[in-house]
């Protein structure tokens, strides 16, 4: 009961996109198809959950005046690691996100959960931490992923249920439509989650 | 004529703001003074200069011809450190009441613009002179301090004109840079 009820709170109430606002520059910038917003998703969450469970086991051996340097370098040995098995297995999915791969090393998630939770906290808290905010960044990116391209291209996951004639709205799967879609969602969130907590 | 073109793409066309999504956050977050907007964009000026020339050399001469490119995202992320670091030790020294009041590191390491225009101009297969680098550097800056501008009058007046509850803060300021990502997308076709 208490995993559901961890996981229902990452999902929900504490998501880390539409509340707490974490992560936004990806979550604008690759959600045009489900496809790659669940690839951006799978890719963050594994460089959070492992550069978590790295930093909280060598926490003590850490030299104060070189927190920094130290997570950064981690977060980017995981980054790399991530970028070159994508090269291998997904070239197709690294082309289209292009730099937003590498951007993951200063995604403001992976790094206030580095610094304010993984530097204070024991192995198993912040391995649970990776895990639950890295499903609600999944879940965010997947909602609005499938809303832009629902409306923006007329199909989900590459399969597409309109006919050859059907116009849909190009506004959502360009920029502008992004930002908008975003923002109603977060006001979606504060509207009618955040205000049960 | 040539860096002419550079220049309009970087400031209105491909705005790292409204189209690559670097830097949303800092224009969004807490952004109601138009003074400060001025001082994140001379900030920000001052570390992406050296920051560019010395990710360009690192580039030319050492990650390509000796085939370590995977090493990229590491080595830029050390050199913005460093850089940062360095300009936060001299700014503490010369202005030290500005420090008090201005969260550096918010707006300059966990920036992505940085990290973000290194990634833009030095891909894998980069022929760029030094000078268009530096003349693309300047012009994203200048397109970076607008939309920081623009954004920081409109969240002012944002603030005292009576939206729903749920809206106040950032969803409407998101859906105000949504109208003006649109509103640029008119430049489509100029150059």
């Amino acid at each position: 009961m208490k995993v559901i009820r961890n996981i229902s709170h990452g999902l929900f109430k504490g998501n880390p996109v539409f509340i707490t606002a974490l992560g936004i520059c990806p979550s604008l910038a690759v959600t045009d198809s489900l496809f790659k917003a669940l690839g951006m998703g799978i890719a963050t969450m594994f460089v959070l959950i492992l550069s978590n469970l790295t930093i909280s086991t060598f926490k003590r051996i850490i030299p104060e005046n070189m927190q920094s340097v130290i997570v950064l370098l981690v977060i980017g040995t995981y980054v790399s690691i991530v970028d070159l098995l994508l090269k291998i297995y997904f070239p197709l999915l690294n082309e289209q996100l292009g730099i937003y791969i590498p951007l993951i090393v200063i995604n403001s998630l992976v790094l206030s959960k580095a610094f304010q939770y993984a530097l204070k906290n024991n192995i198993g808290k912040s391995l649970a931490e990776g895990i639950i905010m890295g499903l609600g960044f999944i879940f965010a990116l997947v909602i609005l992923g499938s809303i832009r391209e629902i409306l923006g291209s007329g199909s989900i996951l590459n399969y597409t249920f309109l006919n050859d004639q059907a116009k849909t709205f190009l506004f959502f799967i360009l920029p502008p439509g992004a930002f908008v879609v975003f923002g109603f969602m977060i006001a979606f969130y504060k509207h009618y989650i955040k205000r049960n907590v | 004529m040539e860096i002419f073109k550079v220049i309009f793409l970087a400031f209105f066309l491909n705005n790292v703001v409204l189209t690559h999504f670097l830097g949303v956050r800092s224009v969004l977050w807490k952004n109601d003074q138009i003074r400060m907007s001025f001082i994140t964009g001379g900030i920000m000026a001052i570390i992406m200069i050296p920051v560019n020339s010395i990710n360009f050399l690192l580039q030319k001469y050492i990650l390509l011809p000796y085939h370590i490119e995977f090493f990229q995202t590491i080595f830029f992320i050390l050199i913005i450190l460093l850089i940062a670091k360095i300009v936060a030790v001299i700014a503490k020294k010369a202005i030290p009441s500005f420090f008090r009041n201005y969260s550096y590191y918010f707006h300059v390491t966990s920036n992505s613009v940085v990290l973000g225009v290194c990634l833009l101009l030095f891909k894998n297969d980069f022929t760029l002179s030094y000078i268009s680098c530096l003349i693309y550097t300047i012009a994203t800056i200048l397109g970076y301090t607008l939309i920081l501008l623009m954004m920081s009058a409109i969240t002012d007046h944002n603030e005292v004109s009576g939206n729903p509850k749920a809206m106040q803060g950032l969803p409407i300021s998101l859906i105000t840079i949504g109208l003006l990502a649109l509103a640029f997308i008119g430049f489509t076709g100029v150059v």
